[in-house]
């Protein structure tokens, strides 16, 4: 009888493979990130070291010796206070209590600042308490301190916002309006991620990190490296450090016209979208591959390890990327599976060849 | 005769399927004028024009406001064909979907792109928003009788909605008449087993997909 | 949560049990890939870069060079204190340490 292996859907669930069905998923997989973003397929020996990783039986897997990355953290403290049900663990605690119980405790390497909401729009009316609670921070603590919010051009639309929803003007036919909308939000967008930039670098902050760009399509991925340059170009903030992370693997063409330097943005894969990042001036960048729930971990892993690997390849700044839940091989499920997490972020550091996670 | 009806099926496909919707209904006047059947250009034009739109909406190569516009064309189009058909034909009957974000849920990006995949691939939608209260479902779905209802959540507070709203439509006796669709980031293929929905869309195109097999849209 | 500590034992460096917020703070600082980071910062401590994730070897040499240590040590810099002697040992700008240098001059 052919030996099963136990291993995981890209919703958490344990399944069963034969070795070869291990192969097979990691060629589709890879086949499929080849044939969308227009890339080479992993070669054979990477979808070996795959196929070793999905096939050991230990619990956990690991990186060789030598080969650590060190870890940008998203979502800042709102893991340990997160009390909404989601992927928060409801601890009552500050949020300097939660940074030094990051970098006491959990042995991270970097730690960010964020709102309870976690976007730049309701961070700046109190920006006073988020520059107060990171001076806090920055004395007590030693690890780089990031500030991450979310540039969510949602909440610049109807009902949230002052414009114009594009979603309810579309199918009206109100193209030009929906397009209109989108880049009155671009502009004020900007304004609220360059006031709260400014007003954090002044009291020391080590980086800005933009998380999930691109989530309300081309027009926030805009704003984002439009914000970027604008901060590069400005003494007061030239030397914070920026990083880009992604909501999605490719960014939706909710305007489909928008261009950064001549390129277009919609439709663009990770490979293509960390060119133009390093162009508007971004220190690290995020990519993400979307975990597809029905297909097995080995074909998201693999899938994920093809598009981040060419990534890697030709970017000149560092690449860390996007492990949390439900991308890049971690399976969507609130907890992930250790077994499932460890070996897609081996795989992602001696594949994918990322500097950090 | 066949030569021409062909190549005008043909031209009516890449109109769609290149982008081109000023063609869109120029082709189709021209096919009726001819007195061709059009349930064949439906089927052999319009079909495989629309798959490939959405093919190419799924790899990034076509944009929401094209497929928008796209859509408005191949509407036109549709509507002049299934006005030659005779007004008992099942083909003039629209499939309609009742669709909103389920109560406590703000996020109504992902939503609104598969209403606009939905609307561009010719049904009847009726849209409630998003943050929509459990009873308003059920009112709506009263009101317009839809054959399907699809409900989409972000967050996994918000998702147990989906489950409630199974519920009620079977104690209203109205769930065997309607079939149930569900979508959003925390949903999966097994979350709809469990909680008995009909159908769950991973994406956009997925979403248009079940929903046409929900209907028997893609038969033939 | 949790889901941090198992890319910790993966692939994950150790923030100040080892050098991990050292290479961080290079890749933030200078947008140095990973090899080159790692290179850096053990030129800087003259260690080799396989010690970078070595805790036996990276907590005795943060106590030497009194860089903050994730233990508590009565006299070891804490804070902004650490921070500033990091900045000395790798030769890089950290902005909180120029705001307290700027206030105190």
């Amino acid at each position: 009888m052919t030996e099963k292996y136990t291993t995981r859907k890209g919703d958490g669930r344990k399944i069963e493979l034969t070795k070869s069905e291990i192969r097979e998923d990691i060629e589709e997989g890879s086949a499929d990130a080849a044939n969308k973003g227009g890339i080479n397929e992993l070669k054979e020996d990477e979808k070996d070291k795959i196929v070793s990783l999905i096939t050991d039986p230990s619990k956990v897997v690991s990186v060789e010796k030598g080969n650590e990355v060190p870890f940008t953290h998203d979502i800042g403290t709102l893991r340990l206070m997160g009390d909404q049900g989601n992927s928060g663990v409801g601890i009552p605690m500050s949020r300097e209590q939660g940074v030094k119980t990051h970098e006491r405790a959990f042995a991270v390497d970097t730690m960010e600042l964020g709102h309870i909401d976690y976007s730049f729009k309701p961070a700046k009316p109190i920006i006073a308490q988020e520059q107060q609670t990171l001076e806090d921070i920055l004395l007590s603590t030693i690890v780089p301190i990031w500030y991450g919010a979310m540039p969510n051009l949602g909440l610049y639309y109807a009902p949230d916002g002052q414009f114009k929803n594009p979603n309810e003007l579309m199918p009206e036919g109100k193209i030009k309006e929906a397009k209109e909308a989108q880049e009155k939000a671009i502009e004020q967008a900007k304004e609220d991620m360059s006031y709260i930039a400014e007003n954090l670098r002044k009291v020391g902050l080590d980086g800005l990190n933009i998380d999930t760009t691109a989530a309300a399509g081309d027009p926030d991925f805009k704003a984002v490296l439009e914000v970027t340059e604008e901060l590069k170009s400005n003494p007061e903030t030239e030397d914070l450090a920026i990083e880009i992370g992604m909501a999605a693997e490719h960014v939706l063409g909710m305007h489909g016209d928008l261009e950064y330097n001549g390129k277009q943005l919609a439709g663009i894969f990770p490979h293509e979208q960390v060119e133009i990042v390093e162009e508007a001036g971004g220190d690290l960048f995020g990519p993400v591959c979307n975990t597809k729930t029905g297909k097995s971990l080995p074909w998201n892993l693999a899938r994920a390890v093809t598009f981040v690997k060419e990534t890697s390849k030709v970017s000149d700044i560092p690449i860390h990327v996007n492990m949390g839940m439900g991308v890049c091989g971690v399976p969507m499920f609130e907890t992930p599976p250790v077994d499932a997490v460890t070996r897609a972020s081996s795989a992602m550091v001696e594949v994918g060849n990322v500097d950090g996670i | 005769m066949a030569d021409n009806k062909k190549e005008l099926i043909k031209n009516l496909k890449n109109a769609i399927s290149e982008n081109r919707p000023d063609e869109i209904v120029e082709v189709t006047e021209e096919y009726i004028e001819n007195g061709y059947d059009s349930k064949d250009a439906i089927s052999k034009g319009i079909t495989p024009g629309m798959r490939e739109i959405g093919e190419k909406f799924d790899k990034g190569d076509i944009f929401l406001p094209q497929v928008m516009t796209l859509g408005d064309a191949v509407s036109e189009s549709s509507e002049k064909l299934l006005s030659t058909l005779s007004e008992d034909s099942e083909e003039t009957k629209e499939d309609k979907i009742v669709i909103g974000t389920i109560e406590g849920d703000i996020h109504d990006i992902g939503k609104g792109i598969v209403q606009m995949m939905l609307k561009v691939e010719g049904f009847d939608l009726v849209d409630l928003g998003r943050d929509v209260p459990l009873d308003d479902f059920i009112e709506a779905a009263k009101e317009h009788e839809p054959d399907i209802m699809g409900s989409s959540a972000l967050m996994t507070t918000t998702r147990s909605g989906m489950e409630e709203l199974e519920d009620m439509l079977e104690e209203e006796g109205l769930r065997s008449e309607i079939k149930t669709m569900i979508g959003g980031a925390p949903i999966t293929e097994h979350y709809a087993e469990q909680i008995g929905a009909d159908a769950y869309g991973e994406d956009a195109m997925d979403a248009v997909e079940k929903a046409k097999n929900l209907v028997n849209k893609n038969e033939g | 949560m949790g889901m941090n500590i198992a890319h910790y034992a993966a692939s994950g460096l150790g923030g100040i049990r080892t050098a991990g917020d050292l290479v961080a703070r290079c890749q933030m600082r200078e947008n140095m890939k990973i090899d080159e980071a790692k290179n850096y910062v053990a030129k800087k401590l003259d260690v080799d870069t396989q010690d970078l994730s070595n805790v036996n070897v990276m907590r005795d040499l943060r106590e030497e060079l009194d860089i903050g240590v994730i233990t508590s040590l009565p006299g070891a810099a804490k804070g902004v204190e650490a921070k500033s002697k990091i900045a000395d040992v790798l030769d890089i700008e950290i902005p909180s340490v120029n705001r307290l240098k700027n206030k105190i001059e």
